[in-house]
């Protein structure tokens, strides 16, 4: 901790502070490591459990389910163009970016739930087939660990709406958990990608 | 960072490593006698299977119908007694315990990476041991399908009573262990990447701290996939899914018809975990011995870089050996023979660390006081039930040798051994610094050659016992004509095994008393290198005065050119020499 003059602020040095942040990646960085671990272990059943059985019946999913991928992949882009706005110091079109995302992560959310009552109202329900209890609980975990991700977005979203262009500390403030949410966000979006392909192709 | 000065901010709701550590040892060895009172039931039955016990009647009516242990309720205690002792005993005292104790004062930091984090993993961690607990006030009783929760009887609710509510309890038990487990796993991690002293370069940290982490980082691997099984498990029992549930189950003569999953897959995914489990709990216990061991040998240790190294791959290979608990499920002989073989590869960096510890003890003048003494056990218990392992890793002598008292043995010696005698020796070795007083001398050799000599005759004699048949987890053995000869061997362990539980009744003691009463410690009262010994005992609130500055490796004992005996980790190389 040597540079200590420069940029005070939030009580802390300037070296501090980026000491701090690169903790804080680097145990999102982790806790990606153990979902991966968790969704690896997911998908291996998945794969034993289609293999080893007589009982494996493929139900049908809904059509949209690729519109709700593709909802999920932009708002994935949008995040980023939103994140390096906000490196740039450009904090109106990160703020702009940053509502597209949440828009578009919320209508990836109710169209993961729109997919459940499609299957509800065709009489299938997570014990109808192993396909079925797989389809519903691999996207339920996913869905949880989205909404942890909404929320780290959402309080990004509110910062940017009071970041103060003077104010470093109100834009460090801002930076910090969208930072953090894009990764997470980024790595659920791809999981997400992976557990449709696994989920139709494979079914 | 200011110390916070209310006793709740201080002692209860605490964000600094040192209490948290302390507060994980204390409910680790409160679980502990939870546990210690159920293996003493358990000797009690097999011990003297027809005899009545009308005073635990009356302490509890549901388990003891009319004077003897029903067989459900045995069950129950097995099961209970290996969850207990694995989860919430050795992983809260010596990894979650120790691990936030040691970690950050060894590697010069003032705390952990996340301090808040810690404290939530320690009340999420407190509040999985009492709900673990409350499963014995359930309806039908605690959980009763081992501590391997194998299905069916994990998944039926109606399979026996331990499988109705209890069940239940205990995945939601694990469940919230798993989230504490994982966050000090992550702040370990995190602390050792992130808050290493100057000059604490990876191959300057103590082997303490080097087992921390590899034990941290395959926890974080290995235990997700117990997650998911659990989750999935929960669905079979209460959501209607087939995952672990074969076709064609039938449960007291009735046709149970859900359809055709995988029991295997459960036991798959179960020990993905649980053989690296016994890993992370075992790390650590060796990592330690390497720093307690030369503090008595007074001269550096044999082989850190390979050491660490062994460590490191061994950990790897930890992760790729589970089938090795499966040999009889009904797997290909050729997935046999790869477990059988990667099993056996595991021998091999374990056999070198065990010869390190030899070569650290190689022609030392030992001056033992009771943490060395336990270190000694540990080794010698290291080298015995390795020695078993190697049997049980054969598949073609595991296939007699599966789910008989044989493989009980082995992992007592192990897991209940090695792990064990590493954290009492822990807790002799660090306890003036946790509270600045020594624990009493004399008392602690009479617990360790107590607690040797009850280890080696019960878990010794338990391999004979299985090598002549007995099975595991059976209630009693007295109706089985080839087994009458086992009665005198089971009273026999049963007598040893409440003498060796009284001897721990004086390390309690010892714990309690001299945490008052004991005598004054010194800041470093064994002479040792490592950084936590710079500092006053108790430590302060942020361990360091200075941000210290590290100049060598940790095992400078007997240097040349200084006036004492050892050069800490903080001495410069003007003073004494730098070796590593
Ligand atoms: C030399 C190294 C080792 C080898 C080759 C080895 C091998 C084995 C094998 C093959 C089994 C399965 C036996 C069966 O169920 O039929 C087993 C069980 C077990 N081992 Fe080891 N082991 C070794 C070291 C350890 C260590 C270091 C620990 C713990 C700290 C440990 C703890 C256990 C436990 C807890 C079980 C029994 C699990 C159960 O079925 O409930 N082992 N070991
Ligand atoms: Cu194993």
């Amino acid at each position: 901790m040597t540079d200590t003059t420069i940029d005070q602020f939030e009580g802390v040095s300037r070296a501090d502070r980026q000491h701090r942040d690169y903790q804080l990646h680097l145990g999102m960085g982790m806790f990606l490591g153990t979902v991966t671990m968790l969704f690896g272990a997911f998908s291996s059943a998945y794969i034993v459990r289609g293999a080893t059985s007589q009982d494996w019946q493929a139900v049908p999913l809904p059509s949209f389910l690729w519109w709700n991928t593709l909802a999920i992949i932009v708002s994935s882009v949008a995040l980023e163009v939103a994140r390096r706005a906000g490196g740039q110091d450009n904090w109106r079109r990160a703020g702009m970016w940053m509502g597209a995302t949440l828009v578009l992560a919320m209508l990836f959310l109710g169209g993961q739930f729109a997919a459940w009552q499609w299957l509800w109202a065709a009489g299938i329900g997570v014990p109808t087939s192993p396909h079925a209890s797989f389809f519903f609980i691999l996207t339920g975990v996913h869905g949880l660990h989205l909404v942890a991700g909404l929320v780290v977005l959402s309080v990004a979203g509110l910062r940017l709406l009071s970041v103060d262009a003077n104010d470093p500390a109100s834009a460090h403030r801002a930076y910090l958990p969208m930072s953090l949410g894009a990764m997470l966000w980024h790595f659920l979006a791809a999981l997400w990608v992976y557990l449709i392909i696994m989920l139709t192709l494979f079914a | 960072m200011s110390e916070p000065q209310s006793f709740i901010r201080k002692c209860v709701f605490s964000l600094d490593h040192k209490v948290i550590g302390i507060q994980y040892i204390v409910t680790g060895f409160v679980m502990a006698i939870v546990g210690g009172l159920l293996s003493l039931l358990i000797r009690l039955q097999l011990g003297w299977p027809t005899t009545l016990w009308p005073i635990l009647e009356t302490l509890m009516p549901n388990a003891y119908q009319s004077g003897v242990m029903s067989p459900e309720f045995y069950l129950a205690a097995v099961t209970m007694h290996g969850t207990i002792m694995a989860f919430f005993f050795v992983s809260y005292v010596l990894v979650s315990g120790f691990g936030n104790y040691l970690v950050p004062l060894q590697v010069g930091a003032k705390d952990m990476a996340f301090p808040l984090l810690n404290m939530l993993s320690y009340w999420i961690g407190l509040l999985s041991a009492i709900v673990m607990i409350l499963a014995f006030f359930v309806e039908g009783g605690a959980a009763a399908a081992g501590w391997t929760a194998y299905p069916p009887l994990s998944a039926i609710a109606t399979a026996v009573p331990g499988s109705g509510l209890g069940q239940t309890v205990w995945l939601l038990s694990m469940a919230l262990f798993i989230v504490s487990f994982t966050m000090t796993g992550m702040n370990v991690v995190a602390t050792v990447f992130s808050m290493r002293a100057k000059g604490m370069s990876m191959m300057r940290m103590p082997l303490t701290v080097w087992s921390y982490f590899i034990s941290a980082v395959m926890g974080l691997l290995a235990f997700p996939p117990l997650t998911a099984a659990a989750i999935m498990l929960l669905f079979d029992r209460h959501g209607g899914t087939a995952f672990f549930l074969p076709a064609g189950l039938s449960v007291g003569g009735q046709l149970i018809d859900v359809g055709g999953g995988s029991p295997l897959l459960w036991q798959h995914l179960f020990w993905f975990l649980g053989h690296p489990e016994v890993y992370v709990l075992i790390l650590p216990a060796l990592g330690i011995t390497f720093d307690i061991l030369p503090a008595f040998t007074r001269k550096p240790i044999f082989g850190y870089r390979i050491s660490v190294w062994s460590l490191i791959i061994a950990g790897f290979l930890g992760l790729i050996v589970w089938g090795h608990h499966m040999f009889v499920s009904g797997m290909s002989p050729f997935t046999g023979e790869y477990f059988s073989l990667a099993t056996l590869l595991i021998t091999i960096p374990m056999a070198i660390v065990g010869v390190c510890m030899l070569g650290s003890l190689w022609g030392a003048q030992l001056k033992m006081a009771t943490p060395g003494l336990f270190i000694l056990g540990l080794i010698s218990l290291f080298g015995t039930g390795g020695f078993g392992g190697l049997f049980l890793g054969n598949a073609t002598a595991d296939i007699q040798l599966h789910d008989t008292y044989f493989v009980v043995g082995h992992f007592h010696l192990m897991i209940g051994g090695v792990t064990v005698f590493g954290l009492f020796a822990a807790v002799y070795f660090w306890f003036p610094k946790m509270f600045g007083r020594m624990m009493n001398e004399p008392l602690g050799r009479v617990h360790f050659w107590a607690s040797t000599i009850g280890y080696y005759l019960v878990f010794l004699t338990q391999h004979f016992v299985g090598l002549r048949g007995a099975p595991r987890r059976y209630y009693s053995f007295a109706s089985y004509e080839y087994l009458e000869g086992i009665a005198t061997s089971n009273m026999f362990i049963s007598t040893v095994a409440f003498i060796l539980g009284a001897a721990q009744l004086l390390f309690l003691f010892n714990f309690a008393w001299s945490a008052f009463k004991g005598k004054r410690a010194e800041a470093n009262p064994w002479r040792a290198t490592t950084l936590e010994w710079t500092v006053p005992s108790p430590p302060p609130h942020g361990n360091f005065a200075e941000e210290p500055v590290v100049h060598r490796w940790p095992y400078e004992y007997s240097p040349d050119g200084a006036d004492e005996d050892f050069a800490g980790q903080e001495v410069d190389g003007s003073t004494v020499p730098v070796t590593a």
